[in-house]
């Protein structure tokens, strides 16, 4: 009996080893692939030049035939901002006037649905004709897009990144001072750290009414977090964190205190309580079942079948997110289109059978599918590895 | 004009809405649940909401709308599922 528990644990002891040295590769994969190309991108936003001379300042000169004294019809910079998932970089070409000839899309690794809304509205193209002295403010010179407000406010931000250093840099022109970013802090965050600071009292059992505090937390979190603000946690947060693409913590106060709530307890003491106490969709999920009459569990036969795809999926998304340096790579999650109400067709069916099932069995795609339920088995299974 | 926008058709929609009631009635009956007067509009509204559904579903259909069809089947199936539970459970209260 004891070898047998021994050959489990040594088992499983591999198996967290393995994940580990696959996700390492990926995403050694990835960097290399991320940082391989760039050269087509020059000549897209600078059509005019027949070869660029790149200088220190990552700033390229487009020039108009192959001999060295041959004419300057432009510039070429490319720049980054942080969006919603991880960095937008655009290439934009300038004439010597210093007015955009083209901007084209380098990269980008938001949502497909949210950037495709962007992307609706013309962008980047229509920065085509703006001047370097354009003061670039979504709602004044750019048109603003509902419901991608962070997107675009990347893709303006590193356009106009580029257009000003060309304008310092090359031009002579004076360079617009970037005023430092201003700390996102008010009503989500001050609530967000409430509801957790409640939702862990009560998975402690620190208070009186556990049971009460934590469906009230719930619901709570169910209004906020899900319908008003459309935040709660999803796998490419994570995947955002191991890629290493990470918004200022001036602008991401919210989401620093929301993965510290899942991550931190998990790491520390191998617990959950965000998923149990504060997770939206969870909480939508119990209240449908409250509303079946049912306190079923997943049927035990299946629950192992579940366990294998609910892992084997989160180990694909994430591999491909290491990979693609894409942290929605591949997006499967429910919770994102119940509280957006953006998807694929398939993403809506699925929804749409997780809700149905919630009516007769608790929680099933926290307990079937749910890759963050996943992540922290895996971050669990390490953790007892590394502390044997 | 064709059959679904003549009145027969809404001659033989009230026929089968007629049987559909007297149906309930009488299966209630045979199954020992009582439905007090109130809870004859909550059947009534949710039998309604379903024939909405289907015929935006429809409309839809006729319209070369499939998206917009496809996002309504998928929302009433999922109303009309915890909807229909929840009048189940309150028929069986």
């Amino acid at each position: 009996m004891a070898i047998a528990e021994g050959v489990t644990k040594n088992r499983k002891r591999f198996l967290a080893f393995a994940i580990l040295a696959s996700l390492l590769a990926g995403w050694v994969v990835g960097w290399f692939r991320h940082h391989s190309d760039i050269a087509g991108i020059l000549t897209q936003a600078l059509p005019e030049a027949i070869r660029f001379d790149s200088g220190q300042d990552a700033i390229h000169t487009g020039l108009t035939d192959a001999q060295s004294e041959s004419e300057t019809v432009g510039y070429v910079a490319i720049r980054s901002a942080p969006g919603y998932a991880g960095p937008v970089t655009v290439s934009v070409g300038l004439d010597p006037n210093g007015t955009i000839v083209n901007a084209v899309l380098v990269r980008q690794t938001e949502s497909p649905a949210f950037f495709r809304k962007v992307v609706d509205k013309g962008l980047p193209g229509r920065f085509k004709g703006k001047g370097c002295s354009d003061p670039f403010e979504i709602g004044v010179d750019v048109d603003s897009v509902t419901g991608a407000t962070v997107t675009l406010t990347a893709l303006t931000e590193a356009v106009h990144e580029a257009c000003s250093d060309v304008a310092a840099g090359r031009l002579g022109l004076p360079q617009v001072i970037r005023g430092r970013p201003s700390i996102h802090f008010g009503l989500p965050e001050i609530l967000l750290i409430l509801l957790i600071a409640a939702g862990f009292a009560a998975h402690a059992n620190k208070l009186p009414a556990g049971a009460t505090t934590r469906w009230v937390v719930l619901i709570i979190s169910l209004v906020f977090i899900g319908f008003a603000w459309r935040r709660p946690v999803s796998l490419a947060n994570i995947n955002s964190l191991l890629i290493g693409y990470w918004p200022g913590w001036q602008n991401g106060v919210y989401w620093c205190v929301l993965l510290a709530a899942l991550l931190a307890p998990v790491i520390l003491t191998g617990k959950t309580p965000y998923c149990s106490h504060i997770c939206p969709f969870g909480a939508a999920q119990e209240v449908l079942t409250k509303l079946g009459g049912s306190s079923r569990q997943l049927p035990g036969k299946y629950t192992r079948l579940f366990k294998i795809l609910q892992r084997a999926l989160a180990w694909t998304a994430v591999m491909c997110a290491l990979i693609f340096r894409n942290p929605t790579a591949i997006s499967y999650e429910a919770p994102a289109t119940f509280f957006t109400f953006i998807g694929a067709n398939w993403q809506f069916v699925l929804l749409a059978l997780v809700l149905i099932a919630s009516l007769f069995v608790a929680r099933p795609w926290c307990n079937g599918l749910c890759p963050i339920r996943a992540v922290t088995d895996y971050i669990r299974l390490l953790r007892r590895s590394f502390t044997r | 004009m064709s059959f679904f926008e003549g009145g027969l058709f809404w001659f033989v929609e009230g026929v089968f809405a007629c049987l559909a009631i007297i149906a309930l009635r009488t299966w209630t009956q045979d199954k020992g649940i009582r439905i007090p007067f109130w809870k004859w509009p909550v059947v009534i509204a949710w039998v309604l909401f379903l024939g909405v559904s289907i015929a935006y579903v429809g409309t839809s259909l006729g319209e070369g709308e499939r998206h917009a069809a496809f996002l309504g089947a998928v929302c009433a199936a999922v109303i009309a599922s915890v909807s229909g539970v929840v009048v189940w459970r309150l028929l069986r209260v």
